[in-house]
Formats: structure tokens, C-alpha cells, sequence
């Protein structure tokens, strides 16, 4: 099934809330998966993936998020992270950086090549899962680059992971709660 | 020259609960289009049967493409019609389809449209809505019609509408095409410009509903409903808490909405000398607009005094213009000056609306930019100053800084969204175990936080490098960079206070809908009118295409 690029943004914020991001890195996250989306790849899985880092690992999500705002850091030197769960949703901060500094940024897992000039992606087929270390620099584009997609195919069970993690941010209702939202008086008028 | 209003004037909740419809309007914006090209209307569908069960397809041909409104009526028993987000059923469906439907695609939508939230819709659709009947007003329209009758004009403007919409989705909501897939067209340019449509397609297929149920009861001795009671009868809407987070998720949006009819407000007082046919123009709205608010019925204490108030203010606009000299140096400008200092909010901000509508030619051109060109979360600038970020959060709540946020009346409210049908839903912090669902929707308390937070950085710090310790203020940051170059973004008052109505904030986004007759249910829930007095889509024509939100006097 198919889904438009704005439910899965949705989607995604709220998994990424639901998995205990802060509210500005949940932003970034929707951001990065509707691009990945964007860009054919399925950023629901990546999103899945990396929201299911284990506790004591760093997100990747925070990489990202340093990787973007220190952007102009990449002009003058490299940026570099181990044991790096789901490296794939770097891709987008690293596009985000490539916008910042006009200048395409590549991120190499292991060895496995990806890079982004802000808004297309290019993608070698091996890029791992996950990384013992990752290395993020400026640099050139020269492989082909990704076309822009206008919806998302996601796995079924990665969406499914993304909504559970998006329940945990819905409150039980409460029958003091179903007050809190209606008019209050019948609609039959 | 004149200076726009700055942000601390217009942006509390009090003067944004006050504001009205304007030229500006979505709504105005898709008339004056729609006649100004010369769409054509066309009813392709209507299988309908004599319990009012079917469905009608009706399509508006665009100069270069076609939309097409694909309408399924039901029959719903009384106890099951709620306007709620945890409705069910209704007694009307629809979905915007982008084209002419074939026989296949309504099949689909048939499966899926009359189930709303649970169903889905394809990057075909643009939006989906649903629609409750009046019961009173459908059971009299009904009624007479079906007699031979008319029906009753008092009771007719008390409710004002047959049908009232209680959700329009749209860009990309539960499989419908995004946004981003159609905002490149020039009808589609100005913001809600297919919900707008499928809401004008809605009323014409209320009144064609109407009056194929009343000659199925009535026979050959059925009437149609007469022109003049068929052009007051606007489509209702009935909006809950669930749109007001909506001008606190769409900062720079929001921002162009208010900054567009600010820089209109700005021209036309910067006018130097207003001619007799304008002076004209401006005291026959204003005669109308009096009229129009006479008609607005609200039983809701908080509507009452408002009303009584705008009536007193229009009372003095009214004494002030006549003895006015239009021959001032920039007359409007005067008058404005002269409102702020006399009127309350409803009545400068009728004004402030009002003074546009002689001048389409200087600020309809400003429609165009209402959209939000680059939609989404905005990439934050990490590397900008620490103390240009700590400015930024001063010019827009600099009133907060000093609020004490741990105050119970201060943060008795928290925003949430309940696990049922995914309502949002307002809560009192401090009595139901709701916290730890917050939403961000309070803007000014963590733009507090994130003040104090950086009190002992120097100024010259990257942001960044705040964040990578303090992720938990990156949503406020990204906002605080957002309001640098979108200065009306933020509401400059607490939107999580004892005492906040967020009627105020469905208010100021139903304004520029261009919808009329706010009518609160409650402090959370509002139902109001749409294109109540305009054309229906067959006798669309340039000369009726955008002053119908006036009535016309009767006398």
C-alpha cells in the first residue's frame, strides 16, 4: 500500500516522540524519513531501525542532528562516529548540511559509500545497517542520483513498528478527558 | 509612511479571537478566480434514492484541468450523529477527486469515503470531509418543500445552513495526494484552495438534496427552494480543538496569512486622499456588515458580550463616519487611528478588514502569497549566536520571560491527544493524568526555558553547540529562527493559562477561511457559515463573484 509523503512525516514524528525523543529531534526525524522516502528509499524502515537502537547506543538521530548543525564544520574537516545503528537516516542531516554549506556531503559506512548534494541521494546498494564507523565529509558528486518520488512504499511491519511507537504517545481516554474536547450540547439540533 | 501593526499589537489571543473575514479570504480568493476564468459547473451524477441513499458527482472544469466533488448521502439515525472526531457515520460523505472520476474510482471511493478515518484514499483524492444535517432546519425545509411551501426566512437565518462539514482532511490525510503534488498550480496556489472548493461543491449538493427528498415525499406539488432562501443558506462547519494547534504547527504559514493582511491594511492607510466612489463603496459594506452582524446568532455568554460589543462599536464607527471629513490627509489611516483609540477589538478589526474593500486592485495581488513556499520543519542554522537566538525569543516573548511558569493558573492546561480516534484534546494539568502526553503548543513557556537554559553561554556560542547539550530546546529554537524572518509567527499570549479560550485560535483561522457567524458551543468547539450569500456554482459570474459575504439589506 502507499501512503503520501505528509502521513508518513506524521507518522514518523510521533514514533520518534513515542520512542522518547525530544520534541525538536522527532521534527528531524519526519523530516529525515519523508526524505529518505522522497529519495526511494524506505525511510519507514530506516526510521524503525534506528528508533530500535539498543538503550546504551547513541541515536542516530542525535548524530544527524550534530552532523546538520555544525555544517560548516565539514568544510574545513571530517566528522566521524562509531557503532552506528541504521547510518542510512544520516543521509538526510547530511543533506541538510549539503544545503548549508552548497556543497554535497558524502557518508561512508564501513567503507560502503553514500552521498547527497541536499537533495537527491546517491546510494551504493551495500550500505550496512549498521556501521562500526562512519565518516562524513564534504565532497563531490559524481555517481548517479536518486529520483524524487511523491509517495511512500514501506514494509508493512516497519510502518506497524512506527505506529505502536506512536501509540505511546496518545493518552488513554478517560471519561474526564471526553469532555475535554467537545461542544456541550447535542449536535442533534 | 505607514508601518505595518507590529507583532505585540496583533498577535494576542484576544485581538486574533476578534479578527474577521476579508478580502483576503480563501474562499473570496477561489470565487473571484473561479468567475474570473470562467469555470464551468457541471452536475454529472445524482442517483439518489427516496431515502436520500446514493451518490452525485459534481465537476468544476478549471482552464487546464478539472475537479470533480464525488458526494455519498446516507441515512443516519439520530443517535449515532455526533460532529465529534469520534463520530462514526454521518449523513453525508464526500472526497475532492483531482479529474473527472471513472465508474472504477467511484466504486473505490464507495468502499472507503463513507468510512472517513477508517477508510483510505489515493493520490487521486485531494481531500475528504463529511457533512451532518441540521435536524431542525433540514426537518422544516423539508417539511415545506414537500408541500408546495417555502420555508420560513426567520428560521432560516437562525440556523443559516442545511448541512455543516465537521472535518474537511486534505494534503495527504489518510492516502490523499499531498499538498506539494498540486501547490504549483495556479488555482491551487492560495492555502486550502481544494477544501475550499469541495465545501462550495458541498452546498450545491445540499440544496440539490433537499429538493430531491422533498419531491420524493411531496410529489408534483413539491417546490424548489426559491433563489433568495437558497443564497442565504450557507454550508456550516463545525471546528473542534483539533485546528488550533494547527496556527501554532504552521509558524511561517500562519505568519503569511497575518502579514498579508497586514501589508493590505499598511497600503490602503498609506493612501493619501480617498475618492467619492471608494468612500462609497467602504460605507455600503460597512451598512452591510452592520446588517450581517444582526443576523449572527450565538447563545455562548462569551459570543453575547462580544457581539454587544461589536454592535456598540459599529454604532460609533457609524456616528464617527458621518460626520467624518474624507477629505483628510489619509483619511483611512485616521479612521484607523481614531478606531484604536475608541473601539474594542471587534470593532477595529471589522474595520481594519472592512477598509480593504474598496481597494481590490492594491491588495488582492497580496492573496498570492499566502502559502507557505517551502512547507515543513525548517532546517536549523546552527551555526548563528547564541545571543541573536536570546533576541530573537526576547522580541517574541519578551512578556514571558518574567511569567512565573510553575504558577498553577499559568500552566493549568496541557494539550494532548487521546488514544481514541486520535482526538486532541485539552486538559487541566494538575487533575487529570495527562502531562506526560503534552504536546509542544506552548510556545512562550519553553521559549522561557530555553532562556534561562542559556543564561550562563556566552553570546558569540554557536547555537549548535547548545543543542548538542540541550537537544530537549531544539523544537523552541528552530521557532525562535523561524520568527527572524516571520515576525508574525507567534502568539503573544499564553496558550496553556487557566484562563485561555482556544476558541480565540479556531477563530483567527476560520477568519481567513472568510467564514462568518462564529458561533461558540462551547470554549473549545465553534460552528460558523460558509459562503452563506454567494452564487451556487451555475450563476457564478465576475460581477457576484466576491461581495456575497455582505448580505444584502432587506429591508
Amino acid at each position: 500500500m502507499s501512503y503520501s509523503l505528509n502521513e508518513t512525516e506524521a507518522l514518523a514524528k510521533k514514533a520518534a516522540r513515542g520512542a522518547g525523543s525530544d520534541w525538536g529531534v522527532a521534527e528531524e526525524a519526519a523530516v529525515a524519513t519523508r526524505w529518505l522516502c522522497e529519495n526511494g528509499v524506505d525511510g519507514a524502515s530506516i526510521l524503525s531501525l534506528a528508533l530500535s537502537k539498543p538503550v546504551e547506543a547513541i541515536s542516530p538521530l542525535e548524530i544527524g542532528a550534530t552532523i546538520a548543525d555544525h555544517a560548516a564544520d565539514l568544510l574545513t574537516g571530517s566528522f566521524e562516529a562509531e557503532t552506528v545503528y541504521a547510518p542510512l537516516i544520516l543521509l538526510p542531516f547530511a543533506a541538510m548540511a549539503a544545503r548549508q554549506i552548497k556543497r554535497p556531503v558524502c557518508v561512508t559506512a564501513d567503507g560502503v559509500e553514500a552521498g547527497t548534494d541536499g537533495v537527491s541521494l546517491y546510494l551504493d546498494a551495500d550500505f550496512p545497517s549498521r556501521a562500526e564507523r562512519v565518516i562524513v565529509r564534504a565532497g563531490e558528486m559524481t555517481a548517479p542520483l536518486s529520483c524524487r518520488q511523491t509517495r511512500a512504499f514501506p514494509k508493512a511491519e516497519a510502518w506497524a513498528a512506527l505506529g505502536r511507537l506512536a501509540h505511546l504517545t496518545y493518552a488513554p481516554a478517560t471519561e474526564e478527558s471526553r469532555r475535554g474536547a467537545g461542544a456541550e450540547t447535542s449536535d442533534n439540533d | 509612511m505607514v508601518e505595518l501593526r507590529p507583532p505585540q499589537q496583533v498577535m494576542t489571543l484576544s485581538r486574533l479571537g476578534s479578527l474577521h473575514q476579508c478580502r483576503l479570504s480563501f474562499m473570496r480568493q477561489l470565487t473571484r478566480r473561479m468567475a474570473a476564468e470562467r469555470w464551468s459547473f457541471t452536475r454529472t451524477e445524482f442517483n439518489i434514492d427516496a431515502k436520500g441513499v446514493g451518490h452525485a458527482v459534481y465537476t468544476a472544469q478549471a482552464p487546464e484541468r478539472a475537479y470533480s466533488l464525488i458526494s455519498f448521502a446516507h441515512d443516519l439515525p439520530d443517535d449515532q450523529r455526533s460532529d465529534r472526531v469520534i463520530a462514526e457515520a454521518w449523513d453525508a460523505t464526500f472526497a475532492l477527486f483531482d479529474g473527472i472520476p471513472s465508474k472504477e474510482d467511484i466504486a473505490r471511493l464507495s468502499r472507503n469515503v463513507p468510512l472517513q478515518e477508517a477508510g483510505r484514499i489515493t493520490e487521486r483524492e485531494l481531500s475528504l470531509s463529511r457533512a451532518n444535517r441540521s435536524v431542525r432546519l433540514w426537518a422544516h425545509v423539508l417539511e415545506r418543500l414537500s408541500n408546495g411551501q417555502q420555508p420560513d426566512t426567520e428560521e432560516v437565518d437562525k440556523v443559516g445552513y442545511l448541512m455543516r462539514t465537521t472535518a474537511v482532511y486534505g494534503s495527504g490525510k489518510f492516502g490523499a495526494a499531498d499538498r506539494e503534488l498540486i501547490a504549483d498550480r495556479i488555482e491551487m496556489q492560495a492555502p486550502f484552495q481544494a477544501e475550499m472548493l469541495s465545501v462550495y461543491l458541498t452546498r450545491w449538493f445540499v440544496r440539490d438534496l433537499i429538493e430531491h427528498m422533498a419531491k420524493m415525499r411531496g410529489g408534483k406539488s413539491a417546490a424548489k427552494l426559491s433563489p433568495v432562501i437558497a443564497g442565504r443558506l450557507g454550508i456550516g462547519n463545525s471546528t473542534g480543538l483539533g485546528m488550533a494547534p494547527y496556527i501554532i504547527n504552521h509558524p511561517v504559514l500562519f505568519n503569511n496569512w497575518i502579514k498579508a493582511r497586514e501589508q493590505a491594511l499598511a497600503v490602503v492607510r498609506e493612501l493619501t486622499t480617498a475618492n467619492s466612489d471608494e468612500v462609497e463603496t467602504f460605507q455600503g459594506v460597512l451598512k452591510q456588515a452592520e446588517y450581517s452582524v444582526e443576523l449572527w446568532r450565538s447563545e455562548h455568554p462569551v459570543q453575547l458580550a462580544k457581539l454587544t460589543a461589536l454592535k456598540s462599536d459599529i454604532e460609533k464607527l457609524k456616528a464617527f463616519v458621518e460626520r467624518f471629513d474624507f477629505a483628510t490627509q489619509q483619511p483611512w489611516d485616521a479612521l484607523m487611528r481614531w478606531a484604536e483609540g475608541v473601539l474594542g477589538l471587534e470593532g477595529q478589526e471589522l474595520l481594519a478588514s472592512l477598509l480593504l474593500e474598496p481597494y481590490g486592485d492594491l491588495v488582492d495581488h497580496l492573496g498570492q502569497d499566502m502559502s507557505d513556499p517551502e512547507p515543513g520543519t525548517r532546517t536549523i542554522d546552527g551555526s548563528k549566536p547564541i545571543g541573536q537566538i536570546r533576541a530573537l525569543i526576547e522580541e517574541c516573548f519578551g512578556w514571558a520571560l518574567s511569567l512565573d511558569w510553575n504558577a498553577r493558573e499559568n500552566c493549568a492546561r496541557a494539550w494532548y491527544v487521546s488514544e481514541e480516534k486520535l482526538e486532541p484534546r485539552l486538559g487541566e494539568r494538575f487533575e487529570e493524568p495527562i502531562a506526560a502526553y503534552e504536546q509542544p503548543l506552548a510556545p512562550a513557556r519553553d521559549a522561557a526555558a530555553a532562556y534561562a537554559a542559556m543564561t550562563d553561554w556566552d553570546a558569540d556560542t554557536p547555537i549548535g553547540d547548545f543543542l548538542s547539550e540541550h537537544p530537549g530546546h531544539r523544537h523552541t529554537i528552530r521557532r525562535a529562527l523561524i520568527s527572524a524572518s516571520a515576525p508574525y509567527a507567534e502568539i503573544r499570549s499564553n496558550t496553556i493559562a487557566a484562563d485561555l479560550l482556544p476558541i480565540d485560535m479556531l477563530r483567527a483561522k476560520l477568519s481567513f477561511f472568510g467564514v462568518t457567524h462564529f458561533d461558540p458551543r462551547s470554549d473549545r468547539w465553534v460552528r460558523v457559515c460558509m459562503y452563506a450569500g454567494a452564487p451556487y456554482p451555475p450563476e457564478l459570474q465576475p460581477q457576484n463573484a466576491d461581495m456575497w459575504v455582505y448580505p444584502e439589506v432587506l429591508a
